[in-house]
């Protein structure tokens, strides 16, 4: 290893310069009779009983935050619900899903309606776009 | 070079999402992540957790994994990682909640709570390790509690040797300091 080399390291806490300008390296004996001190007085390292177990419920958690995470940076569907609305509320809850879709604020709107006018012209519950909104809108319109 | 074939093939498996595959690794290096954790952190509570996150983060990134080195180096680089990012974050906690001096001070020098007489050496050396740096005692831990050469604690921490080397001796000449007593039996 030479000075140019550790001069390009780049961990931030320490400086490598200043460590091998100042520090003698280490003698191996006095490690090693470190190294056996610590190794004799410390207890041997071990998790706790169940470690496997716990990691592997840990790894299902961790897996479901993701997905959940990934759901929640998706657009979420707007709901309009027109149940035991009289006509001409449904006529405003579609002209509102309308203006949502075309202002692009979500990509899917839900109508649903008490007597399923809209919702069976439309849509069911499914992901629906401005075209079948317009178009059932007409229908239960008329 | 059975247990690295079969690592290999574990990994192929666990990135297939083969859960009893990546069970088997986490049993099969448990060890040696524990090592990494309880030799930078202690029997902390936290040891735990920190062992978990370290197999969490290598399921994130299997498909990172290209067995340039071992699994087992590979892990123990992770552990290392995550190991120093618990105890600079508890640091951090503790310096802005510590008020009064005397807490302050416990807080800085661990030592200062360990009695020479009372307690064992595993408290009075687990005490001293705790006095060093987080970059010390990360290369007491690698270099003489797991006894890896001085090249692989380098790989691992991913600084020159040379660096390895000076760390190591610092943090011996402090240990030394530290254990006062306890060193010089041990070393006679």
């Amino acid at each position: 290893m030479t000075t140019d080399d550790m001069t390009t390291d780049d961990t931030p806490t320490d400086d490598h310069r200043n460590d091998d300008a100042t520090a003698p390296d280490a003698d191996e004996a006095a490690l090693q009779r470190a190294g056996a001190l610590l190794r004799g007085a410390l207890p041997p390292a071990a998790f706790r009983a169940g470690f496997a177990d716990r990691t592997m419920a840990a790894l299902a958690a961790s897996r479901a935050a993701t997905a959940m995470q990934a759901a929640a940076s998706e657009p979420a569907p707007a709901v309009l619900r027109a149940t035991a609305m009289q006509h001409h509320f449904r006529v405003v809850a579609a002209a509102a899903a309308v203006l949502i879709v075309a202002l692009g604020v979500h990509n899917t709107v839900i109508v649903r309606s008490g007597d399923a006018s809209i919702v069976e012209a439309a849509i069911g519950l499914q992901p629906v776009s401005v075209q079948t909104v317009l178009s059932s809108t007409t229908d239960s319109y008329q | 070079m059975i247990d690295a074939e079969h690592d290999t093939a574990l990994v192929a498996r666990a990135r297939l999402g083969d859960d009893d595959a990546f069970r088997i690794l986490v049993e099969r290096h448990q060890d040696a992540v524990a090592r990494t954790v309880t030799g930078m952190l202690g029997s902390r509570d936290d040891a735990d957790d920190v062992g978990q996150q370290t197999f969490i983060r290598f399921h994130a990134a299997l498909d990172a994994f290209r067995g340039e080195s071992s699994l087992r180096t590979y892990l123990v680089r992770i552990a290392m990682s995550c190991a120093l990012n618990a105890l600079r974050s508890t640091r951090r906690r503790e310096l802005r909640f510590v008020r009064d001096d005397a807490a302050l001070e416990q807080a800085v020098d661990p030592l200062a709570n360990a009695s020479p007489v009372d307690d064992g050496p595993a408290v009075r050396i687990r005490a001293a390790l705790d006095t060093l740096t987080p970059d010390h005692r990360a290369v007491v831990v690698l270099r003489l509690l797991d006894e890896r050469s001085t090249r692989e604690t380098a790989e691992i921490l991913q600084v020159p040797e040379g660096t390895v080397l000076s760390r190591l001796s610092r943090a011996v000449q402090q240990l030394r300091v530290s254990l006062g007593p306890v060193w010089e039996e041990f070393s006679e």
